[in-house]
Formats: C-alpha cells, structure tokens, sequence
C-alpha cells in the first residue's frame, strides 16, 4: 500500500512537520560544524534544503513498499534503496550547490551534506520498514481473527445444520419403519448415521481438512440419505487421482450435498440426480502472484456440484445465504485466488468451487491436518 | 349413516417418502376398524385420490414435493379427517388450526398413533361435518408464524400456484377474491381479512374494505376527493383507497 493511500491529510502533515524539524536540527548541527554560518544564510538556505529533505524522505515510505526487505529479493532491495539513498543526497548537493550562486557567503561541505543525507534517508527508509512490519502484523491479525470467527461459525452453522432434527427425526423415523420390515437394513442405516455424526464432529473442530475426509463425510450422510429416498437420488461423483489429497476448509462438501437434496430432490415427485465433480487442474488465468508451477500459472482444486430441482418451485436459489456464507469463508482464506458461483436454470442447479490446489503433506498419513 | 360401533374408517396415506408409507400401513394393519385405501406420495395425488376416493382419514405429510400437506388441504372442498406427519415440530400450531385431529411428530410408535385414531373415531362418531374452511384457520394459525410465499388456487381440475411476489392486489368480491396478477385474475373461496392476516405487512396493505394492494406494484398515489384517494398500479389498474388505508399506507411508506 502506498503512503498516500493510507495516511490522511492531517496524519501526512503531522508526519511531515516531524521529518521537517529533524532535518532541521541535522541542518543547524551540520551548519554550526561548518563554523561559517550567520543566521541569513542559516534560515535562507535552510528553508528550502531542508524542505525539500524532508519531502523527499516521506518517499521512502513508497520505495520500502515497492523494495520489501523479504528473503527472496533482500538484495535487489538493499541496492536499490542504497542507489535511491544516494541519488536523493546527491540532488541535495545540487540543490545546495544552486542556493550558494543566490546567496552570497553560503558555503557547504559537500562530503558532509552527502553523508548526512544518505543517513537521514536511510533513517526514514528503517523507520518506514518498522511502521510496515507493524502495520502488516496488524492486518495480518485482523485478517486472521476473522478468518477464525467466520470459522468458528460455519462451524456452528455446520453442527446445527446436521444435528438438524429434521434431518435426524426422519432418518429416525426411516429406521423405525426399516426395524420391522428390513433389520439388517435398519443396522446398517443406524451405522451410517452414527458415522456420519463421529465424522461431522470431528470436522467440525477443525478449520480444513483433506479432501478425503470430507468425502468420507458426504459418503456416510448420502448412505443414510439413499434409505430415505430410495431410487427417487440418483448420485454419481467422479473424482480425480489427485484431489483426495487436496487441503480445503472443514465440512464444505457435505453441507453443499445436503442443500441438493433438500432444495432439489426432496422437491421432485420423481427422481433427480445429483452429480458431484472434483478434479485439479492448471488455471487457467494468468497470476504470478500465485505462480507455484514457474510459468504464472497455478494449480487449482476445482469442484462442480449439479443436481435437478423442480423448475416450478418457488426459489431455486433459496441455499444462497449458505452459499454467501461459504463465499466469505473461501475469501477470507484465499481472498481473490477462490471462485464460487452458483446458478439456477430450466430444472438444472450447479455450484462451481474453484481454490488453490494444496496437496497435504505426504509425511501425514492420516490425512487430517489439524 | 353408519354406526360408530361398525364405522370402518377407510384412510388414505400421503407422503413423499415409501418407509413412512410402508410403517404406517404396518401400525395401520393392527387396528381392525381401519382400512387403508390408497397410498400417495406427493400433493396432486393426493388430491385426485381424495375426490376418487372420499377418504375418511388422511395421513398427511407436511412437507411434500410441489404441493405442502397445508395446501392439499386448503384445496379441498370438504376435507376428511386429518392426521398430519412430519419432523417439523413448527407446523403443531398451523395443524391443529387448521382443524386437523391431531399431529404426530416423527418418529412416532405406535402406541402414539392409536391414541390419535381414537380422537378419529371420537370425531367421526360425533357426525361432525362442516369443518371450518382451512383457509379461515390456516390464516389464524398464520398470525403468529412466517408469512406465506404462495397462494393455491383451484379452477375446476386445474390447480394454480402464485407466487406472493406476482399478486398485484386483491379484490373481495361476495365470499370469494380475486386474485390480481398481470396476466390474469383467480377467484378464490376466502375472506380478504384471512388473506390479509397470512400476507406480508410489509408488502401488502389492505386500502380499503375491499382491497388489499401489492405495494412494490404501485405507481403513485392521486386524490380523488377530499377524504379518498386512488393507487395507481404501474399497469394502470386504478384501487380505491380510503382514508384508514390512506392512513396505513403512509404509515408503511413514511417506514421505508
């Protein structure tokens, strides 16, 4: 961020009024050295160097954005502060150099106005560095309070949403019915729910996990799901080699699925499919801030869930608050790197979930990172 | 006229899903005085399998693909007894106004189930015909929950679902209204102060005795007399407007 965007008017004066009187004091002392000064010379050459100093200084600010002091560029940064430190001190000299044709008796030390300039720049430059590191440390921490929060309550969300007693009291009420006609099926059933909870818990007090798990996830709740509806969901998933290793925020998967069936096939008199794609894939718009590959290019996760709906329902879209929600989860934490959309057309629903593809580490074999 | 002793109820099952279908007839299947004439798993059914089938029960799911066990029963002429199922314990209120003999919350047993067939026998012994109309009760039922986000009407055999966001304004006339939307005009069997009472205040003001407008419908507001006023609806419709209405309606406005 530059100087100027971040400082108001009043800041900006106050700011500069400080580097002013700095450079004025350096400028008497440096003055005062040279033994020769009256106070015309002192006051009339002074008013415009040092001026101008302390302007130009405030521009460090600009150059330590532009030259950060990271590791990868640590001494293209260095160099190019140190030539612009010497550049600055160098106008400087002649700036006093053009002062002492106008004002007769003014003589300067040119070393000393050199060497006083480089370090009142590279002062302001290691003041400027400071300021960022507080300042990105702050944002940093705001950044991530609210990525926590927002976690915290998708994470309630996701809890409520599946101790949902609608959800639950009919699953009940299907193993009620399967307990007498179907036992075996009824056991079966019973398994998947009591998975699909341990799995939902776990998820739920984890900000991301593996692509895997969540699939884990969305399996035992479509088992429990499939009993309920019968041959009424038809669900077909393909999933690339790659993606179960894919690192992602907890308990999106399944939320997403569930929202399909209640606003899709729980709407339809007959059957309805739901179709869930998720492969990795290079991107294919051009960033180099997220060049993983060398080339400006990245790799991405990218899931497609589709599912039929009744076109005559009132509001295809009627998931799009939870959708707005997952849509500030994902840009919190991948900020303009995640795409999501959704739309709704003649019967046919698809949401669309693009994120930076992060293969969990092959040293955690459990797959869940915590 | 039969006698409740020998009374056979013969019940019709509504609901999208086959295990609660198949567990009712299973609890059914004990009670000797029930027969079960007819499954349904969704609204239109159950409503062709009603008039086909006069049913003097129905099991009733609440939520149901196209139409909702409460719209079934408002587009019914004179409904059966009714028994409405469902997971959502929300709708216990709007179901026992809307003259249902009882609610059971899933999952229910049996034991349950029997309690709620003797308040069956209880009612169809006692002859009890002349139910309220549903909508009358839904509406009352409304007053305390979330509004409605359509409206069924029934023309003949054809059933018709409007979007709240499409009624333009609505109109009493004798017993029924009609509703106003921009391709054409239903009539429906109801009282304008139920209808009021089940639509959004926000939205939709009642300016007169018999009108009640669609506030996002309306162009601009002209006198006419010293005392009235008339709303000019954007396709030029013209809605009397009294002075109570005049009144709520800058209430509204003046909120906004």
């Amino acid at each position: 961020m530059a100087m100027g965007s971040e400082l108001r008017g009043r800041q900006r004066v106050g700011l500069f009024l400080l580097a002013w009187m700095t450079v004025w004091a350096v400028w008497i002392a440096f003055m005062a050295s040279g033994g020769d000064w009256t106070l015309r010379t002192l006051l009339l050459a002074g008013l415009p160097m040092t001026s101008f100093y302390a302007a130009a200084c405030l521009n460090a600010g600009r150059l330590c954005r532009i030259f950060p002091l990271r590791p990868v560029r640590l001494w293209s940064s260095v160099v190019n502060q140190a030539a612009a430190a010497m550049t600055l001190a160098f106008v400087w000299i002649l700036l006093g150099h053009g002062l002492s044709f106008l004002i007769p008796g003014l003589r300067l030390h040119n070393g000393l106005l050199f060497i006083i300039g480089i370090l009142l720049y590279l002062t302001a430059a290691a003041g400027f560095y400071a300021a960022h590191a507080v300042q990105d440390a702050w944002q940093a921490q705001r950044a991530s309070d609210q990525a926590q929060l927002l976690a915290r309550e998708a994470e309630l969300r996701a809890l409520r949403a599946q101790i949902n007693p609608h959800f639950l009291f009919n699953s009940l009420h299907s193993i009620s019915a399967l307990a007498s006609l179907d036992p075996p099926r009824a056991r079966q059933m019973c398994l998947h729910l009591a998975e699909m909870f341990r799995l939902s818990l776990q998820l739920g007090r984890q900000d991301e996990t593996v692509l895997a798990e969540e699939l884990k996830l969305l399996r035992a709740y479509l088992a429990v799901e499939q009993v309920r509806f019968g041959s009424r969901l038809h669900f077909h998933d393909e999933v690339d080699g790659c993606s179960p290793q894919a690192v992602l925020p907890s308990l999106i998967l399944q939320p997403l699925v569930e929202n399909a069936v209640k606003h899709g096939i729980a709407g339809l008199t007959g059957c309805g499919e739901i179709l869930l794609r998720i492969d990795t894939r290079i991107d294919t718009r051009i960033d180099t801030r997220v060049d993983t590959r060398g080339d400006g290019r990245s790799e991405v996760l990218r899931i497609v869930l589709e599912n039929d709906y009744d076109p005559d329902s009132l509001s295809p879209n009627r998931n799009g608050v939870g959708l707005v929600n997952l849509q500030q989860r994902l840009a919190t934490r991948y900020g303009h790197r995640a795409v999501l959309s959704w739309h709704g057309d003649k019967g046919r629903f698809s949401v669309r979930i693009q994120i930076p593809f992060e293969p969990a580490e092959a040293a955690d074999p459990s797959g869940a990172s915590a | 006229m039969n006698h409740p002793a020998s009374q056979r109820i013969r019940c019709l099952i509504v609901d999208d899903e086959e295990l609660p279908r198949q567990l009712l007839r299973e609890f059914l299947a004990a009670c000797p005085d029930v027969e079960v004439i007819g499954e349904c798993a969704n609204g239109f059914d159950a409503l062709k399998a009603v008039s086909e089938l006069k049913p003097d029960l129905m099991m009733l799911d609440v939520q149901m693909p196209k139409l909702d066990g409460f719209e079934v029963l408002e587009l019914i002429e004179s409904p059966p007894a009714v028994i409405f199922t469902t997971a959502w314990d929300q709708y216990a209120l709007r179901a026992f106004d809307a003259h249902a003999v009882d609610y059971l919350m899933k999952p229910f047993g049996e034991e349950r189930l029997k309690l709620a067939l003797d308040r069956v026998r209880e009612r169809l012994s006692r002859q009890q015909t002349g139910t309220p109309p549903a909508a009358e009760l839904r509406a009352a039922a409304h007053g305390q929950d979330r509004q409605l986000e359509r409206l069924v009407v029934r023309d003949g055999a054809a059933i018709t679902l409007i979007p709240v966001d499409r009624l333009l304004c609505a109109e009493a006339q004798d017993d029924y209204i009609a509703l106003h939307t921009a391709e054409k005009a239903y009539l429906k069997k109801q009282t304008i102060a139920s209808l009021e009472q089940v639509l959004d205040p926000q939205r939709f003001v009642r300016v007169h005795r018999g009108w009640i407008v669609n506030l996002s419908a309306m162009a601009r507001l002209e006198p006419l007399t010293r005392d009235s006023f008339v709303a000019v609806l954007q396709n030029g419709k013209q809605i009397p407007v009294s002075r109570s209405g005049h009144a709520r309606l800058m209430q509204l406005l003046e909120g906004i």
